[in-house]
């Protein structure tokens, strides 16, 4: 019994703290507006706060949710078409006021999740920025899709494709004389 | 004594009317008319051309990431798996297309004068508002017993006021009502109703739970039907007090089946019909989740629209 409540005392201890954070009065984020638009196409429409980075996330059936393939950062509007084939489609709009964080070249290539891969490289490629391991395969620095030889983090250093063959060690110069 | 007698008898005989008036059979009211949207009765069997495919915007893919996604989708209909299986999920960025951008809305562009104050005005909108048809969002709860008795529990929803629920006792077959959404009554004065139904709908087989409750040794009582002759629609009415429109919205209902019962009962075998074909060929080719592409681009020129 006594483990049990150590848990949930910590978990409420941790909601707690995380609720202080929170308590910051950062300030309200107006709504994402999602209206259609010609060629059944969609504009994903937002205005932005001063200081606060933004990511959008997609889904086809509210379940599972997956990263769009940019970062927005500060005030003013931000304006994004989305095309999409499926029968349902769903966007929502994550926004974070990390802190240190002062453009969008700064929000591009933090590493909110410390893996050591840049928040642009994690949603270009498909994975979270704020998880270490956004896949059941292990840790997204670690993974090698291409299987190249090269994980994300060596791809992301060489700046090379981590969804190509490209690890410039394996290509040979073939000379015939 | 006389006096406290004649009281006694009074109160009564009041009680015994308000009693008979609660049990009382009805019909809907002759001067009633409803029908069903011609959208529903009006099955236009001639081929028309599919819709042609919107032509997709020629985008310019900058990059692209693809993931393999495994996927659970509701079943498409009742009883039926649910659609399983691993999906392809392209997203592409891509380069903005220039597909122009939304106007404006017209009151922004062309802000409206205020007539709030003009009385002329507020006299011609409070006579439309009188002659325009009553729109009613309703909900319509009920039981059928054996596909023969429905008991019903109606009321008015989403008008500003709170109506207590009618609960009432039918010969009509509910089952009928399935498969649209809205109907129209005009009653004895000209006043034109427009119903949108939140309608619930469920069977009840009672000798099927009869023998279920034995079997599990729970006490079942089948509920005291009234007795209702077949034939014209008509209810009884069982609560006490019933809200007024909630009571027209039963009389309406009936209006509706004793006008176009005919039409509903033959939708609902074919639609039945149709329901079992199409459970029949999805049981026979199960539906494979499909592919996924999405793009994304930033609308460079929104900006510009916006300050115009």
């Amino acid at each position: 019994m006594k483990p049990f409540y150590l848990k949930l005392t910590l978990s409420v201890a941790m909601i707690a703290a995380l609720a202080g954070k929170a308590v910051g009065n950062p300030a309200p984020q107006p709504q994402l507006t999602l209206d259609p638009a010609s060629q059944e196409t969609f504009n994903a429409d937002w205005e932005g706060v001063a200081g606060r980075t933004y990511f959008m996330h997609f889904s086809t059936d509210l379940t599972d949710w997956h990263f769009a393939p940019f970062i927005e950062y500060g005030d003013g509007a931000h304006n994004w078409g989305v095309h999409s084939d499926a029968d349902r489609f769903f966007i929502r709009l994550c926004c974070t006021d990390f802190p240190g964080i002062n453009n969008l070249d700064d929000a591009m290539s933090a590493d909110f999740d410390g893996d050591g891969l840049s928040n642009i490289f994690e949603v270009t490629y498909g994975y979270d920025p704020f998880e270490i391991a956004s896949t059941i395969d292990g840790p997204d620095a670690a993974l090698d899709p291409d299987a190249d030889g090269l994980d994300h983090a060596a791809e992301q250093a060489l700046g090379t494709d981590p969804m190509a063959k490209d690890n410039p060690l394996l290509q040979l110069e073939v000379i015939i004389d | 004594m006389r006096l406290h007698i004649l009281l006694m008898s009074a109160a009564c005989l009041s009680f015994l009317l308000q009693q008979s008036l609660a049990q009382e059979v009805r019909s809907a009211p002759a001067t009633t008319f409803a029908k069903l949207p011609a959208s529903v009765v009006s099955v236009d069997k001639s081929y028309k051309e599919p819709r042609p495919p919107a032509v997709k915007p020629d985008f310019q893919i900058e990059s692209t990431q693809v993931k393999l996604v495994d996927v659970v989708e509701s079943p498409p209909m009742f009883g039926l798996p649910s659609v399983e299986g691993t999906i392809r999920l392209k997203v592409h960025s891509v380069a903005d297309p220039g597909l122009p951008e939304p106007e404006r809305a017209f009151s922004a562009r062309f802000p409206q004068p205020d007539f709030s104050d003009n009385p002329e005005f507020l006299e011609r909108l409070a006579q439309l508002e009188k002659e325009q048809e009553q729109n009613l969002f309703v909900s319509v709860s009920a039981t059928v017993f054996d596909r023969n008795r429905t008991r019903l529990t109606c009321r008015p929803l989403g008008d500003g006021n709170s109506h207590s629920p009618a609960i009432a006792w039918s010969n009509i077959d509910f089952n009928d009502f399935r498969g649209f959404g809205s109907f129209k009554a005009v009653g004895v004065g000209g006043e034109k109703r427009s119903y949108q139904l939140m309608m619930f709908v469920g069977n009840e087989d009672t000798e099927q739970r009869r023998a279920w409750a034995a079997a599990h040794r729970i006490k079942w009582d089948k509920p005291e039907i009234p007795i209702l002759t077949k034939g014209a629609p008509a209810f009884i009415i069982v609560s006490q007090d019933p809200d007024p429109a909630s009571v027209k919205l039963i009389e309406d209902l009936h209006a509706l089946y004793r006008d176009q019962g005919k039409e509903m009962a033959e939708i609902a075998v074919a639609r039945e019909k149709a329901y079992q074909e199409k459970k029949a060929y999805l049981l026979a080719n199960p539906p494979k989740p499909k592919d996924v592409t999405v793009h994304f681009w930033k609308r460079e020129n929104a900006t510009a629209v916006r300050a115009k």
